[in-house]
């Protein structure tokens, strides 16, 4: 053998990709030569050091627990979907009519909707432009805690409600403080939590009609919702999966 | 997806074998739960080998994070497009594909990003390592920074080859590119290790 063909060869025998008959022939020139044994040798040693000193990167144990809940997450709401579209009573003609009816309906909500979905939009754009500002400089936290019991009468005074704080540790979604901020002609409470390195802002306020918000603007997720009077919107910059997770744990 | 697709029965068994390399047998019309449970079997079992991927490709540890996320719903997602084999290359095909337009995004984003990288995204590494400054000179940081400093079409084929074990085989289809584009990124990157580690 040359030594042009050892050398061409000397990378897959390091690899374990040659058949028996050419392992046999790089081993004998390698025994042969000593400049090839030389660069065989460097090659096998940086293989070896490679896999022995370089950082193995395992995920950490939260990351497994992450993914596997956002897994069955995932699953649950597709199984749920394809349960109903199955659903055996669902023939053609009912399905006919119930999509007429929905038609009919969603046309009078539109109507009805246009006005406060226009101003749903303006509070969404507003939201949008305090989470960024938020993460601009030093105007994320009033009172940066990872305490509820702080948090919660920290907004006494400022504002004319009183928040509901919680705090989600547990579920690796930290509560890391608070803020004030203004935000549809009025001062409302904004809470701040924490999933990895993903800042989310979770705007609270009074009001008598729901947010009609988009899922996303500008890259940032959205989720809206309403209970008891109060409207909530969670936005981030972290995935809608987890983001709905944090929403579905608040509202627990 | 064509990167996703899976051959059965490739070359040389890959080195590593890792806890769940079970033959399955997927049928038609099962449902989600049972969908989860393979996929859980099969899949899950290779976060590490994910999360050591995402973590050379993307050169931080949070953003790996919250890449090995994304490349999971996405996994299961394509899920169908899995049929039985090596559950650890179908997804590290994922992982890579994930890795890659997340950071394409990221360079959209950021465009000014370069020093961003270097600095504020290494600090939780830095913040650790009182120890690491004392090791600074040694062949374990100078090997990290040299694999770090490849293109990432050199550090892909190189983890790829010498951390996951994987065959040329192999990584030609989690790459997307034929077996001698393998062979010839993978000498060129071996070259320039060896020259970064001469330097140091």
């Amino acid at each position: 053998m040359t030594c042009r063909t050892a050398l061409s060869l000397v990378e897959p025998y390091v690899d374990g990709e040659l058949d028996a008959s050419q392992k046999a022939g790089i081993e004998q020139h390698l025994g042969e030569c000593r400049s090839c044994a030389f660069i065989h040798t460097r090659l096998n040693s940086l293989g070896i050091d490679l896999r022995n000193l370089t950082p193995r990167y395992d995920a950490p144990a939260h990351l497994r627990a992450q993914v596997l809940d956002s897994l069955r997450r995932k699953a649950g709401h597709r199984q749920a979907w394809r349960a109903f579209l199955a659903w055996p009573r669902w023939t053609a003609s009912a399905w006919a009519m119930a999509a007429t009816a929905l038609l009919a309906v969603s046309m009078g909500w539109n109507v009805m909707q246009l006005r406060s979905r226009n101003a749903g939009g303006e509070v969404a754009q507003e939201i949008v432009a305090s989470h960024v500002r938020s993460l601009i400089g030093d105007h994320l936290l009033d009172v940066p805690s990872t305490d509820q019991h702080n948090v919660k009468p920290w907004f006494n005074g400022k504002l004319d409600y009183s928040p509901e704080v919680k705090d989600f540790a547990a579920s690796n979604f930290p509560l890391i403080g608070g803020r004030v901020d203004y935000i549809d002609h009025r001062p409302i409470a904004a809470l701040v939590y924490k999933r990895r390195q993903h800042v989310i802002n979770l705007f609270v306020w009074p009001s008598s009609s729901p947010l009609v918000a988009p899922q996303a603007v500008n890259g940032f997720n959205l989720d809206a919702w309403s209970e008891a009077g109060m409207n909530y919107c969670a936005i981030s910059d972290l995935n809608e999966e987890e983001l709905l997770q944090f929403a579905d744990l608040y509202q627990q | 997806m064509s990167t996703t697709r899976m051959t059965i029965g490739i070359g040389r068994a890959s080195g590593a074998s890792a806890p769940g390399d079970t033959v399955v047998c997927k049928l038609p019309f099962m449902d989600e739960a049972s969908k989860l449970a393979l996929f859980e079997q099969t899949i899950v079992p290779h976060l590490n080998a994910a999360h050591n991927l995402a973590g050379w490709l993307t050169r931080n540890q949070r953003d790996a994070e919250d890449v090995v996320q994304e490349a999971y719903l996405r996994a299961f997602r394509f899920f169908d497009g899995f049929h039985g084999g090596d559950g650890r290359a179908w997804l590290l095909a994922v992982v890579r594909n994930t890795c890659l337009s997340w950071m394409a995004r990221r360079a959209g984003a950021e465009s000014a990003s370069v020093e961003f990288d270097e600095h504020v995204h290494r600090t939780a590494d830095e913040e650790e390592s009182v120890e690491e400054l004392l090791i600074k000179n040694s062949k374990i940081n100078s090997l990290r920074i040299c694999v770090e400093a490849l293109p990432v079409e050199y550090r892909e084929v190189i983890v790829l080859r010498e951390l996951q074990e994987l065959s040329y085989r192999e990584i030609s289809e989690i790459a997307g590119i034929p077996i001698g584009t393998v062979m010839s990124r993978l000498s060129r990157g071996r070259m320039r290790l060896l020259d970064c580690m001469e330097a140091k």
